[in-house]
């Protein structure tokens, strides 16, 4: 499986969303993305990339958009 | 850097308190104020791990403190007039004045040369107490102390936060020459994450004022500003740094393999927190016993309460290598550790009746 279909994968099994709308994700303004969901998030991209997140990063993390950009930092490519 | 290590000193005992009423996450209601429209109480459980919460209105912590103090004394069987010094660590003291262990030490009949101060701690509270009592007994002086740790009835009504459960606890330290341990302890504070946890109103900034209690929006939540509002990511991002780096420190400063102890007592703030702790920690998961399903949150007893419900045949009067880790409110994080054979008392439920209830003026 490749990076983007993780990816996509946990925004799928976290959230309920679909490739288009994980796309357009974005903190708070998607349902069930507040702070709840977005711990819920955190653990399920550490635990799929088998990366450990700085608390920076994690802070960071506020849309699709920006956790791939985060996520790359880590050497997860898209 | 503070780290700390004190000898000829021992936990003796140690003692829980909680409502006997309890409460359950899954009869709640999607945006009821309580938990955010975005989720159902069964998802609610499954994200924080809390399933029920032991609540009450009246109970304050020093009533549930007091049930377990009585418990413990008698458990163990100290004279109350050997008690030298009582400490209660919360963030819901009886009164905003006096201090509260001066209540409790008339409360439980305790001698009036008995030193008796309280500390305002969260989460880290139970490491932060216990090194001050641990601290006073060291030398000699005082021999016998009783730290008393949680958190309870809230200071405006409200419904209480469904991840927040109300617990008391009492433990017990003497002085001991020759005990041949030792009590090691790293802690760490960080006040530029203020806000994280905080009530608003209510302290000397912002005094308690009408709009006090008008309602606002706070993470999804309705919310006024005499409660606890609290910024999800930001205390998430922490605990799982703070913690993972405290013990990592401590093991790395006293030169011991954190691997090697018998239980990881971690507050208990989120399940899925927790969990991520664990995993930083490369920890065996049987080693960290969790009480968030029955109990929820319940700040500075978390620790000692974990000890009480969820270990007690396990530990009770064995020598046992334990790690304790308290993180949150400030922001403050403290860990100890230690080996020592406890003594621990059943869980007491603490009715709601007016016998239970402490000094009311």
């Amino acid at each position: 499986m490749g990076n983007l279909e993780k990816y996509l994968g946990v925004f799928e099994s976290v959230f309920g969303l679909s490739a288009a709308e994980a796309e357009t994700a974005v903190f708070k303004s998607t349902r069930q993305w507040d702070s709840v969901g977005h711990v819920n998030l955190m653990t399920n991209i550490e635990e799929a990339f088998d990366i450990s997140l700085e608390p920076d990063d994690i802070l960071d993390f506020r849309s699709f958009a920006m956790g791939k950009e985060i996520l790359s930092k880590y050497g997860i490519a898209f | 850097m503070a780290f700390l290590s004190i000898k000829n000193v021992r936990i003796a005992g140690i003692a829980a308190g909680v409502p006997e009423n309890i409460v359950s996450n899954l009869d709640l209601k999607s945006g009821d104020g309580a938990i955010s429209e975005n989720y159902s109480p069964e998802a609610f459980v499954e994200l924080t791990g809390v399933k029920e919460r032991r609540v009450s209105e009246k109970l304050c912590t020093s009533d549930l403190c007091f049930a377990a103090a009585e418990r413990l004394i008698a458990d163990l069987g100290w004279a109350k007039n050997e008690i030298d010094a009582v400490i209660f660590v919360s963030q819901t003291a009886d009164y905003a004045l006096p201090a509260t262990a001066c209540i409790l030490q008339d409360r439980l009949g305790l001698s009036k040369e008995t030193y008796a101060a309280d500390v305002t701690l969260g989460c880290s509270g139970w490491v932060y107490g216990l090194s001050y009592a641990l601290s006073l007994a060291q030398g000699g002086y005082l021999k016998k102390v009783l730290l008393c740790c949680g958190d309870a009835k809230r200071r405006a009504p409200q419904q209480m936060d469904p991840l927040f459960g109300c617990a008391g606890t009492a433990t017990a330290i003497e002085y001991a020459p020759e005990a041949t341990g030792s009590y090691d302890f790293h802690f760490g504070a960080d006040g530029s994450g203020f806000d994280a946890i905080i009530i608003p109103d209510s302290g000397s900034r912002n005094q308690v004022k009408p709009e006090s209690f008008a309602m606002h929006e706070f993470e999804g939540k309705q919310m006024h500003s005499m409660q606890t509002h609290m910024k999800g990511m930001d205390v998430f991002s922490f605990g799982i740094t703070a913690a993972p780096k405290s013990v990592k420190k401590l093991a790395e400063h006293f030169g011991f393999d954190y691997q090697s102890y018998d239980y990881f007592l971690f507050h208990q703030a989120n399940m899925k927190m927790n969990n991520m702790i664990v995993k930083k920690l490369k920890l065996d998961p049987a080693k960290v016993p969790s009480e968030m399903y029955n109990f929820g949150n319940t700040s500075s007893a978390s620790i000692p309460l974990l000890m009480v419900t969820q270990i007690r045949d396990q530990i009770n009067g064995r020598k046992t290598k334990i790690i304790g880790c308290g993180f949150g409110v400030g922001l403050s994080w403290g860990t100890v550790a230690f080996e020592e054979a406890i003594q621990i008392s059943e869980l007491v439920e603490v009715k709601d009746s007016e016998e239970n209830y402490g000094y009311k003026l």
